[in-house]
């Protein structure tokens, strides 16, 4: 019986599905609905419905839906390489981009240092979580991405803006950009930036909008809007003519006197961190995690783990792990110029 | 035209004058005395008190913005006379600045010019509290002695919605302006304006197929697309025809209501421009290993690192969202003593709250701790709620980890499952825009932009393609429509998904074997229960105990009253096991709610749950579902009895009784003594670790099937086959088994219990 009794049972088992049910014609259900006039293969519903033209798959049989396991975050269930993903914050030079600094810029300096001290405690304790920047939602639109920064100016006002540019690595057309939002990277040095930078050297752009150029935001808003790659902006200029020209002057002048400013800012927080910690200061902070990055690189010894992120709850011990994942995510990308191709063409298609 | 598919429903049965006047979903038909043929909601002309107002003057369906401006500016109430107060004109100012206002004299002639009308505005843009008092001002409900009906997908937004308004009127809730849920009915003779559940709006249309106490309707957020609101749309596309002085208007937050349009037949589209401010979106750079503990460091971090701003934070369920709570409410202390952090408060949102404490969602951040220190912030952590039900001022950072709790249903294994599921990309930018509600926000996606653009489906699917319709093809028979093969819906269910509702239908004889409605299959749908459970209810005086079966029921009805926190799961475990019963974890919850009831507990309730490790929100909801179900069994003259506790079958009883409700979802232990094997649709499962049942139970019922990794059925009580053989003789008819170990078992038991029979025949 033994034998006879494992076969019944892997024959059961083997109908997941319930086809045996799904398959009969004469069941109840089967019956009445025939009798109402359907026919297997028709969708339910009225007889020529002016809106049938949006009926889908989904109204033909049953939604099939995918288990997840517990908590896994969105995209991380197909255990799929994350190749589109790898490298992105490296290349937008924004790692742990949130800040509230540009708060602090314009307040008083032991105002700045309180922050710095709590987004370094916040940073040190629970780990920093990247983000990249999207585009704009503007009621229930996506906006363009080139318009963001503008319209970021206005939303945010006083917000200091940069953005980095790295066009082109070979696969990519020169067209083909990425955007990040707030320009923590503006405190990593451009230098530092471009040496740990396993890519071909990017281009870099800065911009800033201070609180004093606010008013001058709202009419730049549709030059800036404009400002995208040098090719466009010629193509645009053929057509602006004149206006065109003036406008990228201006652009031009106001760029450089932002990257200035941002210099002065720069050495100024550089100032006030060491003061603020020290020398111990080696805190996973995204600034500082960028500035001694191609150092870190090299003392790093510990195997990076796959995807080290801090214990979950324990919110405890993070600092290297952030700090290893930044490493690491630098390395993969300088590892993967196809992963790199892909990151530029996810990015163009936006 | 085409004839219409309603017919009078065929089974009614006699008609009952008094049981009419006892049903509370008839109860517009008596109040007004029996000589008013019409019906009234009390008052069939002018005002309560009789006072006149200026709304005496105004031609209804002829009324301008500018008539009801002059109206609203007082000084008295024009719907009840009254000295309008203070409060009725500061809110009046802010009303008058939301978007709806500027457009109030397009919407009146669009409203007075059609008797459809699809409305379309942004989250936020007045919808809800405005666009009902526009129609009140055009309508006059009150002329009419009928009502405006709003409905609302949720509970929660039903009710918080009516006591805004409420208070927009400077009037009473209850009174002029009322909600009406189920278990809860919040409306008196005088009310004019009613917000309501869907489902409740389509169970009052089972014993008013016209919904004559009704002037206009109006369904709103039908862009979320649930059941009811589907099932409502199909229906009052039909009533239009037989009731042309009815209104409708359908109100939706999303721009594609040129499907709602198509389906109403080209009805007109009034379309509100947004006024939120742009939202900044971003995503991680990676996939997160769990959503849960990144929503929480990004909530931490915006609160170290962000400008002053509210947060509102998506999770998935009361558990998710209370722990979360929790947990940034610790940390963030530890970052106020530490690091000199703002003041933060986290307010939990999900339907099941108390309203007292939904209502906290609307107070102001905390002040900072000291002058010029750090800006307060508050966090709320919500399910779908907040998405477009509830708008709540304030929001500048929204965290969306994509994902929420939703339904899905396969009909192959009858297995209707909440499952944590992807939201769609309409969810995901609904979502970011309420950070754009105040001025500029933020949006932070915890997941890629790839995984935006190739996981998340573009629309979520309606709620009737993803549910059992057992209920739902009940309701419908009841309203008498015969021919559900082509009921107009907006998105007709797969035909898989109807044959199975029929067929449980059918099983549980609710319906015919010609599919007609049957005396019990009417009867169950007075209930606003589950077929299952309402004849589970039904038959449940024929095993002597329906007032424990009345208890059963309200606990199945009810959130779990077990309480398990991680900290203390074995001290949880042990205070289950003082109510543990042998037999199963449905006599384990009776008798839990038997000691709810003791006079011991009931002197500190609150106390005893706590001490027991139990939900008390959850047995006092019990409570109340079990007297408002009591008061249906009376009404329909239902016997209420018991057997005595002395009594060696007082739990036998009670088991079989489960079986009249329970026999489609029984499983036996398979061969190898581990598994079991679901009846009929052969699924092998697990009991899930949480019960009470041992492993040496054959035949078990149960009341869930968990659909995870791995299978497991919960809730779940030891049966005897020759109970089911007994109780559901059709369902257990051998012939319709597949050959396996289940139909040789039972027809093991048919032959033991034919012998018994004879034996008991030859003795006689
Ligand atoms: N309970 C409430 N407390 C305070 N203000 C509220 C409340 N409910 C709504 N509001 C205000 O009314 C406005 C309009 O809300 P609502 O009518 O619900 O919009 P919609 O239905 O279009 O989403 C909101 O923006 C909010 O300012
Ligand atoms: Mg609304």
């Amino acid at each position: 019986m033994g034998l006879a009794g494992q076969k019944r049972r892997n024959k059961i088992g083997a109908d997941p599905n319930n086809t045996a049910w799904a398959k009969s014609k004469d069941n109840y259900g089967h019956r009445l609905l025939a009798k109402s006039g359907w026919q297997p293969g028709q969708f339910l519903g009225a007889e020529n419905a002016n809106h049938s033209d949006h009926y889908t798959a989904a109204n033909a049989s049953h939604i099939r839906v995918v288990l997840r396991e517990d908590n896994a975050g969105l995209g991380m269930q197909r255990g799929k390489s994350n190749a589109e993903t790898f490298g992105l914050s490296t290349l937008s030079g924004i790692f742990g981009r949130l800040n509230g600094k540009s708060e602090a810029e314009v307040q008083k300096q032991s105002d700045l240092q309180r922050d710095l001290e709590l987004q370094t405690y916040q940073s040190r304790k629970w780990g920093t979580l990247n983000f990249v920047y999207g585009g704009l939602l503007v009621g229930d639109k996506m906006e363009e991405k080139k318009k963001l920064e503008q319209l970021q100016a206005e939303a945010n006002g006083n917000k200091r803006k940069a953005e980095d540019e790295a066009p082109a690595v070979e696969a990519a057309s020169s067209k083909k950009r990425k955007h990040t939002s707030e320009a923590e990277s503006a405190s990593s040095s451009n230098s530092d930036e471009s040496e740990a930078e396993p890519v071909p050297v990017p281009v870099k752009e800065k911009k800033q909008k201070k609180k004093s150029k606010k008013e001058a935001a709202t009419e730049n808003t549709e030059e800036a809007s404009e400002r995208v790659s040098k090719k466009e902006r010629k193509e645009k200029r053929k057509k602006d003519g004149k206006s065109g020209d003036s406008d990228e002057k201006a652009l031009a002048k106001q760029e450089k006197r932002a990257r200035k400013e941002e210099r002065r800012k720069r050495k100024e927080e550089k100032r006030l961190r060491k003061e603020a910690k020290g020398k111990t200061s080696s805190q996973p902070s995204r600034d500082q995690s960028s500035d001694s990055s191609s150092d870190e690189d090299e003392r790093s010894s510990t195997a990076p783990t796959p995807n080290p992120q801090p214990a979950a709850m324990s919110f405890g011990g993070t600092r290297h792990a952030v700090r290893q994942r930044y490493i690491q995510q630098k390395r993969q990308a300088g590892m993967n110029p196809q992963a790199m191709a892909e990151i530029l063409m996810l990015k163009a298609t936006a | 035209m085409a004839e219409s598919r309603f017919k009078r429903q065929k089974v009614s049965d006699e008609p009952n004058p008094a049981a009419d006047k006892a049903n509370p979903y008839l109860a517009h038909m008596h109040n007004d005395g029996d000589d008013a043929g019409d019906y009234s909601n009390g008052y069939s002309n002018g005002n309560a008190n009789g006072a006149s107002t200026i709304l005496d003057t105004f031609k209804r369906h002829g009324t301008s913005a500018m008539d009801a401006k002059k109206a609203e500016d007082g000084p008295s109430n024009p719907f009840n006379g009254n000295q309008l107060s203070e409060r009725y004109f500061s809110i009046l100012k802010t009303r008058r600045d939301l978007p709806v206002h500027a457009q109030r004299q397009e919407f009146l002639e669009l409203y007075q010019k059609s008797q459809i009308l699809v409305f379309v505005g942004e989250t936020g843009s007045g919808k809800t509290t405005q666009i009902p008092q526009f129609v009140l001002y055009d309508d006059l409900p009150q002329q009419q002695g009928k009502m405006v009906a709003c409905t609302q997908p949720r509970r929660v937004a039903a009710m918080s919605v009516a006591q805004r308004v409420a208070q927009e009127m400077d009037v009473t809730l209850g009174e002029e302006v009322g909600y009406s849920i189920r278990f809860e009915d919040m409306t008196g003779p005088k009310t004019i304006m009613k917000y309501m559940t869907d489902g409740m709006l389509l169970r009052e249309a089972m014993n008013d197929h016209d919904m004559k106490r009704y002037s206009t309707i109006i369904l709103d957020e039908a862009h979320e697309r649930t059941l009811a609101t589907d099932i409502l749309m199909g229906l009052l596309k039909e009533v239009v025809k037989r009731r042309p002085d009815l209104k409708i208007i359908i109100m939706s937050a999303t721009l594609d209501a040129q499907k709602f349009q198509k389906y109403f037949l080209n009805a007109p589209l009034l379309a509100v421009p947004g006024r939120t401010h742009p939202v900044e979106i971003f995503y991680t750079a990676e996939p997160e290993r769990d959503y849960v503990e990144a929503a929480i460091r990004t909530v931490l971090q915006i609160h170290a690192t962000e400008p002053e701003g509210d947060i509102l934070l998506f999770l998935t369920g009361e558990e998710e969202i209370e722990d979360a709570c929790r947990k940034i409410s610790l940390e963030t202390d530890d970052m106020i003593r530490e690091a000199d952090a703002g003041p933060l408060k986290c307010y939990p949102l999900y339907g099941s709250l108390p309203p007292h404490q939904q209502q906290k969602i609307f107070d102001p951040a905390p002040k900072p701790f000291k002058q010029g220190g750090r800006p307060g912030r508050k966090v709320i952590v919500s399910t779908n709620i907040a998405e477009t039900s509830l708008t709540i001022d304030g929001i500048v950072y929204v965290v969306d980890p994509g994902f929420s709790k939703q339904k899905v249903y396969n009909p192959r294994i009858r297995v209707e499952s909440l499952l944590v599921s992807p939201i769609s990309k309409a969810s995901a930018q609904q979502r970011a825009g309420r950070a754009g509600r105040t001025r500029p926000g933020k949006a932070f996606r915890l997941y890629t932009e790839g995984a935006f653009k190739k996981e998340l489906i573009d629309q979520s699917y309606p709620e009737i393609l993803r549910s059992n319709l057992a209920s739902t093809v009940l309701e419908l028979k009841k309203l008498g429509i015969d021919d559900l093969v082509h009921f107009d819906l907006m998105d007709p269910p797969a035909p898989e998904t109807l044959m199975r509702a029929l067929e449980e239908l059918n099983y549980l004889a609710c319906l015919d074997d010609e599919g007609e409605l049957t005396s019990l299959g009417s009867l169950a749908s007075n209930f606003p229960l589950d077929p299952a459970l309402a004849v589970m209810l039904i038959s449940s005086p024929e095993f002597y105990c329906s007032n424990e079966m009345l208890s059963m029921t309200a606990l199945i009805s009810v959130p779990q009253v077990f309480v398990r926190p991680a900290a203390a799961r074995k001290r949880a475990d042990e205070m289950k096991d003082l109510f543990a019963h042998e037999d199963g974890d449905h006599l384990t919850m009776l008798n839990v709610y038997h000691a709810f009831k003791s006079p011991a507990a009931q002197e500190n309730p609150k106390q005893w749950c706590h001490d027991h490790f139990l939900s008390f929100r959850a047995l006092q909801q019990a409570d109340n579902v079990r007297m408002q179900l009591k008061r249906i069994m009376e009404r329909e003259e239902i016997e209420l009895v018991s057997t005595p506790f002395e009594d060696k079958k007082y739990y036998e009883n009670i088991r079989r009784a489960l079986c009249a409700g329970f026999f489609m979802q029984v499983a036996k232990k398979d061969t190898s003594g581990k598994n079991y094997q679901t009846v009929k649709d052969n699924q092998s499962v697990l009991l899930h670790p949480s019960t009470v049942l041992g492993q040496d139970s054959e035949w078990v019922l149960y009341n869930e099937f968990v659909l995870t990794s791995k299978n497991y059925i919960r809730t779940v009580t030891a049966v005897k086959p020759e109970w089911l053989l007994d109780i559901a003789p059709m369902y257990y008819d051998l012939d319709s088994f597949q050959k396996g170990d289940i139909k040789t078992a039972l027809q093991r038991t048919a032959d033991r219990m034919k012998r018994r029979e004879a034996m008991a025949k030859g003795k006689r």
